[in-house]
This record gives structure tokens, sequence and C-alpha cells, in this order.
């Protein structure tokens, strides 16, 4: 998170498929380095928004920038972005290796050194020759790739030694023009650096390497279709990651997983994360995979991004009534804003230091069931009946009938007998006050 | 056809176990095959080491075997059929792959009708087809004054017309099982749309390939009407077919018409192995892998 330049950057990215709008207007940045989640239930278009920045579709109207450049029309294989299907997409007739090896594979311009004196094929020697001489030639050009400064000042100069007779507006198109053609030829220029594909033994340790951190040794030949679900998995993040992308896209990529395998490739996942310091966006419906991994979540519906915020803001202060439904339990009831300093619901009054709201509007009030305690009735903020209790494991979900009508849940280690007459204590600093929602 | 034989024998032998579960149900299977496949292989080897005397008797002989590798005319038959049936495999292939290509990936609604419309001449009987065509190439002759009936154009073509929807269906049966998300994928991993197509489409349509070549080859190489209507009635397209049905019905000798018939299936199924192997190979054992699970589900 030290690095905090913006990598991706969606603007305004609307998506219709026909008729029905999937995407309503999307605005997000992804810094690099960041684990972001796309959090939200099935048809709220994080799958889309996933495959905006993949390449796989193109939005109906606004922008992909990626690090500072529209790739809004580029296709998938000119981005530097690799997926992790939600399928694995693994290729069945290729084994574990050759999957792996499938991008390094087929790059014919990965890199600009060259040839390695040993290890090479026959083929990869009848290159080699004529390749490094090739590179050797560019290196030793005494040119150095200009800045955009440095060019921008070579065109100033033209215009202003020869063209210095001309109007302000006529020469403002001048060095436009100037200015563009020095650009293309200094892209030329770069483009034209010798580039070679990787030679065998170079996909060999590549591939090596990145099995052994999947933790794959030993079944670089098994057939894929033999492998079970967490293998498969695994072969499909490294066959994205050991094309070192800038950012890897993962489309629900746990959930065929069973729950303990799931766990364990969390921790993995975002260790894999730490490690390679590549940007992971990660797309589930599942709230608490988003909140053990993320450093951003952001929470989607309907093709609208509710709110963006790390798992602590998300939970601790969710925007609205949708947002904390979804991460986590919540109670919430209606409330109304007496003065700047409290908030009525319940039938009490409540002091809320800081409340963002207006005097005399009605909000959401959230608390969450475990913030709450059951205690006597004589020291309860709140007053109620014990409506049910269900054993949950670590604790019982008691709920309780407020003497107003609502129910509140409360997460306690204590039993509680039906029909009981409590009352619920909290601190005041566990209210959360959110924005109505219609 | 021999192949469907071996197989079933295989299984006889697998099944070992559990004899009346598989075998008893299998019987009137077997017993149609035995009937359909086997009897007129048996008979065409007896025909084909017998000989009728001159008092009609008949004789054990190997003769007929050594007129076929004796006779010239009757290699360079086998050498024109085989040079013909590539030929024509080949035009339907080039064909062929891009329209089951396209069938393959377009939605369920069209491919139905595309499908349809792939076999639908092949509800007209194939010589119909063929005489029709020779009629349409007749026409042609006498407007643009050029030959066309007893060329190698018209045999290929008529070759080429017949049989290209067996080169079609298989191909574009492989090409739609062919899970999409795979194209993504090779994207995805910098593969260009070229790349995809040599790196994951043909080698997963490979076993529709192999079937659809085999389904064409070897009906090309042993036909007989394309050849006597399209032929023109020139030497040059008297192929092995031809001959076969002049030794059994014009010259009434079935004894030597058998021995090449005979010949004839060695080298078809000569062809058909090693297509088998070659698809085994390429594909590695991908499909031998699902029948494997296939069989443990049943």
């Amino acid at each position: 998170m030290e690095n905090s330049e913006v990598l991706v950057e969606l603007v305004d990215v609307t998506k219709n498929f026909g008729s029905t709008k999937v995407l309503k207007g999307i605005n997000l940045q992804i810094k690099s380095n960041e684990f972001v989640t796309l959090l939200g239930p099935s048809g709220c278009g994080k799958t889309t928004t996933l495959r905006i920045i993949g390449g796989f579709e193109y939005p109906t109207t606004g922008k992909v920038i990626f690090e500072g450049k529209d790739i809004t029309d580029l296709p998938p294989y000119q981005r530097s972005t690799n997926t992790v299907f939600q399928s694995y997409a693994l290729f069945p007739h290729m084994d574990v290796f050759d999957n792996i090896a499938f991008g390094l594979y087929i790059d014919k311009k990965a890199v600009s050194l060259p040839y390695p004196e040993t290890d090479l094929t026959f083929f990869e020697k009848l290159k080699a020759k004529r390749f490094n001489a090739k590179l050797e030639k560019y290196n030793n050009q005494t040119r150095e790739p200009a800045s955009i400064k440095d060019m921008e000042a070579k065109a100033r100069k033209i215009v202003q030694e020869k063209h210095s007779s001309l109007s302000q507006a006529k020469q403002e198109e001048l060095y436009n023009s100037i200015l563009t053609s020095i650009k293309e030829e200094e892209k030329k220029w770069v483009e034209s650096k010798p580039a070679r594909p990787f030679t065998k033994a170079e996909i060999k340790t590549k591939v090596e390497s990145v099995i052994k951190l999947v933790n794959l040794t030993g079944m670089e030949h098994r057939n894929v279709s033999h492998l079970s679900g967490g293998q498969r998995q695994r072969v499909a993040i490294a066959r994205a990651i050991v094309l070192r992308p800038k950012m890897l896209l993962l489309d629900e990529s746990l959930s065929a997983l069973d729950l303990k395998l799931r766990k364990e490739m969390q921790y993995e996942l975002k260790e894999l994360q730490k490690s390679t310091g590549i940007t992971f966006v990660f797309v589930t419906h599942d709230q608490e995979e988003a909140l053990t991994m993320s450093d951003k979540i952001v929470v989607m519906k309907d093709g609208y991004i509710e709110q963006i915020g790390t798992a602590e803001e998300i939970y601790n202060e969710p925007v609205n009534r949708y947002v904390a439904n979804f991460i986590g339990d919540s109670n919430i009831i209606k409330g109304e804003i007496i003065d700047p300093k409290h908030v009525k619901f319940a039938g009490k009054t409540f002091l809320v230091p800081n409340i963002k709201f207006a005097v005399d509007q009605t909000v959401d009030v959230m608390l969450r069931p475990e913030d709450l305690d059951i205690v006597y009735p004589s020291k309860g903020k709140l007053l109620g009946v014990v409506d049910s209790i269900f054993f949950k494991g670590v604790f019982y979900e008691v709920d309780v009938r407020l003497s107003e009508g609502s129910i509140v849940t409360i997460h306690t280690t204590d039993y509680i007998p039906v029909g009981k007459d409590v009352g619920i204590s909290f601190d005041t600093e566990d209210i959360t006050l959110m924005e109505e929602m219609e | 056809m021999a192949f469907h034989v071996q197989n079933v024998k295989k299984q006889k032998t697998r099944s070992n176990f559990t004899f009346n579960a598989s075998i008893g149900g299998a019987i009137p299977l077997l017993l149609l095959l035995t009937l359909l496949v086997l009897l007129p292989f048996v008979f065409i080897f007896i025909y084909a080491i017998t000989n009728k005397g001159e008092s009609n008797y008949i004789y054990l002989t190997f003769d007929n075997f050594a007129q076929f590798i004796t006779e010239p005319n009757f290699l360079r038959s086998a050498g024109m059929s085989i040079y013909f049936a590539f030929i024509a495999t080949l035009i339907c292939l080039v064909i062929g792959y891009p329209v089951a290509y396209f069938i393959g990936r377009s939605k369920a609604s069209l491919r139905n009708i595309l499908v349809m419309l792939i076999t639908i001449p092949m509800w007209i009987n194939m010589l119909l087809r063929i005489l029709a065509w020779k009629q349409i190439f007749e026409l042609f002759e006498k407007w643009m004054n050029v030959e066309i009936i007893g060329t190698d154009f018209a045999i290929l073509f008529g070759m080429a017309y017949d049989l290209l929807p067996f080169m079609i269906i298989p191909i574009y049966t492989s090409v739609m099982k062919i899970d999409p998300s795979l194209y993504e994928a090779s994207k995805d991993l910098g593969a260009n749309p070229i790349k995809t197509f040599f790196k994951v489409t043909i080698p997963l349509s490979m076993p529709g390939i192999i079937s659809g070549i085999t389904m064409v080859f070897l009906p090309a190489a042993t036909t007989l009407v394309v050849t006597e209507k399209l032929g023109g009635g020139k030497s040059r397209y008297f192929l092995i077919g031809n001959i076969i049905e002049s030794y059994f019905i014009r010259q009434t000798n079935p004894y030597v018409g058998s021995a090449i018939a005979l010949i004839l299936s060695v080298i078809i199924f000569l062809v058909i192995f090693l297509l088998n192997r070659l698809d085994r190979t390429v594909v590695r054992d991908r499909e031998l892998t699902t029948s494997v699970k296939k069989r443990r589900k049943a």
C-alpha cells in the first residue's frame, strides 16, 4: 500500500445487454498493490465490471483507464491483466505444465534481452546469433528514450525558431502537429527494440518456480481433468501469475470449493498477493470472504456502487441499510434526529456526538447484534420480552420484542428463557446512523 | 466396420464378472452385428479364396489375389482412388471446417436451422443428385463450350459435394463442445484470435476432424456413382469401386471381385487404425478418460 498510484480507473462506465442495464455508472479507482473485492449479490454487475477491466466486455459508455492510458477498446490479449475464471477454463488438451506455460509460450516478443549462452535448443541457437547482434546494435545507439517534457520542449523550440512570424493560433496548431509527429517517431523507435520469445529453458524455470509457489510440485505432467477442484484452481492462478500481470482478476474463484479448502485458499491468496505485489481484484458474493482478504471492498447493488472502503469502514460505518444488511447481521430501527446531538428511536432519546444529518430528518439506526447486551430490565436502555432463542455454537441468537413492537437480535453467550422481560444495554458509540433508503 | 466387431468383443471380455447383466442385454445386438457385419465378410472371404472350375466345381486358390498384384490396371485404379479421395477430403476439410466452426459457435436456434440446411440435400437420393449435376454440367458445356464431364474437376466436385455434410457434422459437434471460456482464457493469456485458433480450437476439435476425414475419405475412395456418371466413360475415372462392381455384375466373377474388396477392406482398416492412433496422440487421452468415466458411471 506504500505505492499508491492509481493503476486502473473506471470512469462513468455503463453497460447494457440488450435493453437490460447491467451497469448504471461505475466510477472506481484501483491502486497498485491493493487487494480489492467487488462484493454484491448475484446480478449486481460485479462480474460484468471485472470483465470490462479484463477486456471481455466493452462498456456501452464510459472509459477504462489503465496506468493513465485509455484502454477501453483494447482486446484482452493486449492488456496487462490476467484472469482466473470461475470455471478455471483450463485447457483440457494440455497437462499442468503446458497450461501454465501457455502464455509464456504464446508471447513472441516477451523480452528484450540477449539469448543466454547455454541451454538453447537447436532452433534457438539458429536465431540467437542474429538476434543478439541486432539487439547490441540497437543498444549501442546513443539515444535515450525521451520524456514527454523533452518532446514538448523540442516541439516548442522548432515552432519558435522557424515559425515565430505566424499568428498565435497558427503557432499553437503547428506546435500540436509537430508534437504528435515527434511522439509517433519516439514510439516507433521504442517499439523497434528487438524482442524475442522466452527460450524453452527459461519457460521451464519460470513454470517450475510458480508451480512451487502454488504448491503443485510433482504434478507437472498430470492431466488437468484428473485434478481436484483446489488443484485446478491453483493451476488457473499459476497460469495467470506466471505472466507477471500488473493486475490479477479473480471471478468468484473460490465459490466452487468446499468450506475448509476455501478458507485455506483465502489465506493463500492473500499471502500470494503480498508476496507477488500484484494487484488483485476479486469478485465474490460472500461477505466473509471479502472481509478476510480485502484491503478495499466495493459493495455493489443493481449496477451501482453503494460504498467503497476498508473492511472496518464497511462494517462499522455502512452508508445505508443495504450495506449494513449485506455485511454481517444488523438491527435497523427507524430514528429521528431531535437536535444536533440527539437521536430518537424505539421511543427513547440517545446522545450521539457528531451527527451529520439535519435536525428533524428521519434516519436508519443500526445496532450490531454483538454490540448489544442483555441486562436486568432496571439497567436496560431499551426494554422488551424474549421472543425466541437459537443456539448458534459460539453464541445464542436471541430475538427480543421491544415494547414498541419491533424485534431486535442480540448475540449473547447466556441462555435466556423465552418470555422473560429483559433490558438491552449498549454503548452509545455503537449507534450507527445511516441515510434512509427509499 | 471391422472395428465395431472388435469393440464388442473387447467389452465381452472386460465384463466377465457381470455376465448376466451386460451380456444378456447385448445378445440381440451381437446377433444383429454378426448377421450384418460378420456374415458378409465370411462370404467375401470364402469367395476371395475360391474359384469356379470348368465343370462347375469350386476349388481353393490364391490366384484372385495374385491377379490383383500382377494386373497393372488394378494397382493404377487403387492409386487413383486414393489420389482422388485424398484431394476430395482436403477440399471438404478446407470448405467444411469454417462452415462447421461457424455453425458450432452460433446460437442454438440458428444452429438447428443451419444443421438442417446442411442435411437437407441428403434427403434426396445420392444417385439423383449426381445425375442432376450431370445435367447441369451438360447445360454449362453447351452454353460455354467447355468440357466438364469427364474431367478431374467434375469427379472432385461430385465427391466433395456429396460428402461435405459428413465432414461438417462431426466437426461442428466437436466445436460446439468446446467451452467458450477456453477462448476467453486463451485471449486473456495473450493469444490473438489466430493463435487461439491454432492452439485451442484446432486441437480441441481434432476428434471431429479425424472422424470427418474418415467419413469422407472412405466413401470417396470406393465411390462408383460419381465416377460412373461424371467420369464420361474415361478409363482414367474407372476407379476401384467401379472395378469391383464390374466384376460382380458385368463379368459375373465374384471371386476376383471379392479378393479386391477384401484387399480394399484391409487398406481401409489400416487407414482407420492409423487415424485413430493419430487422434489419440494429438488429443492425448482426453477422449479416453471421458469414456472411462462414462463406463464407471454406468
